[in-house]
């Protein structure tokens, strides 16, 4: 085995900032707004990096798909304990359309040519939630998948995975390679510290577009409008509890 | 006798949510007409009643102001509003390597704590927010805005000059609303290893202390927790550390740093007889115990529920801490007090958490003997009570009951006084604080000042032999020096007042009238009273109010 693990971060905009839907409804504001790392890409890479220190695995390669400003986000994942970086240049219009489909083509067109142990992704992606990159990537390439991990663990060529579903927990065991999705309780990531961040502009970060790797990346999907949530109504309030009842009635709840 | 009065709610008039500071400014200016007590409000986490409108007002939310405005990675500096909390600044930064290390406990506003000089458990090595604030964007009581080391500047480097900044760090809100504040950052630490070791004594576990300071160990966080209080934390949060004075470390560097530091450590706790040496490295244990510590509030509540929690603050040299605290505890014990004790060892600061039930007032006046006993130690800083924290606000000498000198008082007061161009929420006709009730602080002894004498004259009579004063009817025994007499004093009035107030003790006023000088008009007197208190004061109530530049006689 190779000991190589693909991990995949994407570059979205951070979970603390408010989000604005564009005034022409096409979209939402991403001009000026602060970005982050996915939270669960976050924890995928914090995971990766686990299992390298504990020498279960030799290398960890962060893998993002995006324009020029993804190469940030693969320095953080550097900064992490990453090993090296591929930045898969999509930009303008073909951006705009990137979605789980063409990055799962991406992955596992880039798994076959690195000659990947593992692959570990975010469960989801906290702009799109799609929850599907995982999954596809793995149809794609025929090979097992762990997802919702909240506990891996290597066992020779096997890999033990807790996974949490909607009843509890579920431990499986899958053969390598595989494909792995974190959940949020699988670790809590490390902090980038400045001696790594330092560090971490040596190591270097691959460019290629898509063609190189024989990715067609037209997208299935058209985006026809993006709305805001209804705003909250007030509520009313009531003394008693016969007044909630008889509110209740007129509102045909009951 | 501490009354429940000072656990009451004290809301204000208005609330107002500016946007940016010419909001913030514009309405100021309005308050300033109108001569309304602002009160600013960042998180209202505080637990001294700072956001207390003690005399209603407007309250300034800036809640609606939380940009983070400017980054430098490379000089180690970020500005920020008041709506930035410490928690959203370390997330903000969490993918630069850099953090702002300062931790109160509760999320609070980083432009409330420069306005509370927030200490808090990593102080040892990063120091406080005095030490951490660059510049601030102040908005004065007149709305003009300051910014108080030059506008857009962030050096690291002090130079002589009036220091500005630091004037408002701590300040509470009674100089200005803080609108915009410049911190210094540092570098989020490679590692960190927490430890806990438990001690025979407290005079151990400060020794310890004391040793690991010396020995040159950069200990981020040193905790010192009592019997009394492990025992809290071990039920609250289901733990189970030895019953006995304990200290939590907390040590920040790279990996081949901290084994230095823990070994050190390790040693010195072990030579002075500490057990149980534990020490962790992985998040999760580490977090589990630190907020064992942060939990402590309410751990402490907890062990008697229903009642109050109440905290002190003692500051003192680190030499004197071991007595201290020992002498505390027989304190507590003695007067069957329940007051956990946890603090900042490293500063010589700890907190005794009294827990009292509010319905006792047999029990609350015995807390109210006990601070009055710890605020009289020698060396410390009085404890910052919480009760009493919303009396400050009425009253500039009172800007902050953290010293304990009328010298310190008083340049207080000056200080106010220059910084606002009128009292803010100050009402002239309301006698200084002091009752007879006798709630809260030491009674004020000295005069008011809005009136400044310029003359005095005064004129006695001693009776030295027998004699029957018929006026008031006394027999002067021999030899006793009664006198008879008058006085006479010329003031004039800076401030708008209706009362004029005189220390006067075991004296019959007999007769006295108030004119002033500008029309010879002879003022009418409402009232005449003298206080039964430590003031000694004679207040003498006028029926129309004294005007600011009049100079008037009294006699």
């Amino acid at each position: 085995m190779s000991g190589r693990v693909l991990v995949g971060v994407k570059r979205v905009i951070d979970y603390a900032v408010k989000i604005r839907v564009k005034p022409d409804n096409s979209g939402i504001v991403t001009d000026g707004v602060k970005h982050s790392m996915n939270p669960f890409c976050e924890i995928a890479i914090e995971e990766a990096v686990k299992l390298k220190e504990k020498k279960l695995i030799k290398e960890v390669v962060a893998v993002s798909c995006g324009p020029q400003q993804s190469q940030e986000t693969i320095r953080t994942a550097l900064a992490m304990g990453a090993d090296r970086g591929i930045h898969v240049e999509v930009t303008g219009k073909d951006y705009e359309a990137l979605g789980p489909l063409q990055v799962s083509k991406i992955m596992a067109a880039l798994a076959k040519k690195e000659d990947a142990q593992l692959i570990i992704l975010g469960k989801q992606a906290i702009d799109d939630d799609c929850n599907q990159t995982g999954q596809m990537t793995a149809a794609l390439l025929d090979w097992p998948q762990g997802t919702f991990a909240s506990e891996v663990a290597l066992e020779g060529d096997k890999v033990k995975v807790v996974r949490e579903i909607d009843g509890g927990l579920e431990t499986i065991k899958i053969n390598t390679p595989a494909v792995v999705t974190a959940d949020l309780r699988l670790n809590t990531p490390r902090y980038a510290t400045l001696p790594n961040i330092m560090k971490a502009k040596k190591k270097k970060i691959a460019n290629m577009k898509p063609a190189d790797l024989g990715v067609d990346l037209t997208s299935r999907l058209e985006v026809l409008r993006v709305d805001e949530p209804p705003q909250r109504q007030a509520g009313v309030k009531v003394e008693t509890v016969d007044d909630l009842v008889a509110k209740l009635r007129e509102a045909g709840t009951i | 006798m501490l009354t429940l009065e000072l656990f009451r709610c004290r809301p204000p008039d208005v609330v107002v949510f500016p946007r940016c500071v010419e909001e913030v400014s514009a309405v100021a200016k309005v308050c300033h007409k109108h001569d309304f007590p602002i009160i600013p409000f960042g998180t209202g986490t505080g637990l001294e009643g700072g956001v207390g409108a003690v005399k209603g007002g407007v309250c300034f939310s800036l809640r609606n102001m939380d940009q983070i405005l400017a980054l430098h990675q490379e000089d180690f500096d970020v500005t920020v509003e008041p709506g930035v909390t410490r928690k959203a600044l370390n997330a903000y930064l969490r993918d630069t390597g850099l953090w702002f290390p300062v931790d109160p406990g509760a999320d609070a506003s980083l432009c409330g704590m420069a306005a509370t000089s927030a200490s808090g458990t990593n102080a040892v090595r990063y120091g406080t927010m005095r030490e951490n604030v660059l510049n601030l964007e102040v908005v004065l009581a007149d709305g003009t805005i300051v910014h108080t080391a030059g506008k857009g500047r962030r050096p690291r480097k002090t130079s002589a000059g009036y220091n500005l900044t630091n004037l408002f760090v701590g300040s509470e809100g009674t100089l200005g609303i803080i609108t915009k504040t410049t911190l210094r950052l540092y570098g989020i630490p490679e590692s960190m290893v927490s430890a806990v070791c438990s001690f025979p004594s407290v005079q151990t576990a400060v020794d310890s202390t004391v040793q690991i300071l010396q020995s040159g160990v950069p200990v981020a966080r040193i905790e010192f927790l009592d019997d009394v209080m492990i025992d809290a934390c071990n039920r609250f949060s289901s733990l189970s550390y030895p019953v006995t004075p304990t200290l939590f470390l907390e040590f920040h560097g790279s990996e081949r740093s901290l084994e230095e530091q823990v070994n050190t450590a390790e040693d010195i706790t072990q030579s002075n007889g500490g057990s149980d040496f534990q020490w962790a490295r992985d998040p999760e244990t580490r977090n589990k115990l630190w907020k064992a510590r942060h939990d402590a509030w309410y751990a402490v509540q907890a062990l008697r529920p229903g009642c109050k929690a109440y905290s002190t603050d003692v500051c003192v040299p680190l030499s004197q801490l071991p007595q201290i605290i020992v002498e505390t505890k027989e304190d507590l014990i003695e007067n069957r007090l329940t007051g956990p004790i946890a603090g900042h060892v490293g500063d010589g600061n700890f907190h005794c958490l009294m827990v009292v039930d509010p319905d006792d007032p047999e029990e609350l006046h015995r807390v109210h003997l006990f601070t009055e006993r710890l605020a009289s130690t020698n060396n410390a800083t009085a404890p910052s009570w919480i009760p009493f924290a919303p009396l400050r606000r009425s009253h500039f000498a009172y800007l902050s009951p953290r010293v304990s000198s009328p010298e310190v008082e008083d340049s207080c007061a000056a200080v106010a006084v220059i910084g606002t161009p009128r009292d803010l929420g100050a009402e002239p006709d309301t006698p200084p604080t002091f009752s007879t009730t006798t709630t809260g602080p030491p009674p004020v002894m000295r005069l008011p000042k809005y009136l400044v004498p310029e003359t005095y004259t005064v004129y006695l009579q001693p009776h030295l032999y027998t004699k029957i004063i018929e006026k008031v009817n006394v027999t002067s025994p021999n030899q006793t020096l009664l006198f008879t007499g008058n006085s006479t004093v010329v003031f004039h009035c800076v401030q708008t007042t209706r009362a004029i107030y005189l220390h006067s003790k075991d004296l019959t006023i007999m007769d006295s009238s108030v004119v002033s000088l500008k029309d010879n008009a002879r003022l009418k007197i409402n009232e005449m009273k003298h206080h039964e208190d430590v003031s000694d004061f004679l207040e003498i109530q006028l029926n129309e109010a004294l005007e600011k530049g009049k100079t008037t006689v009294c006699f």
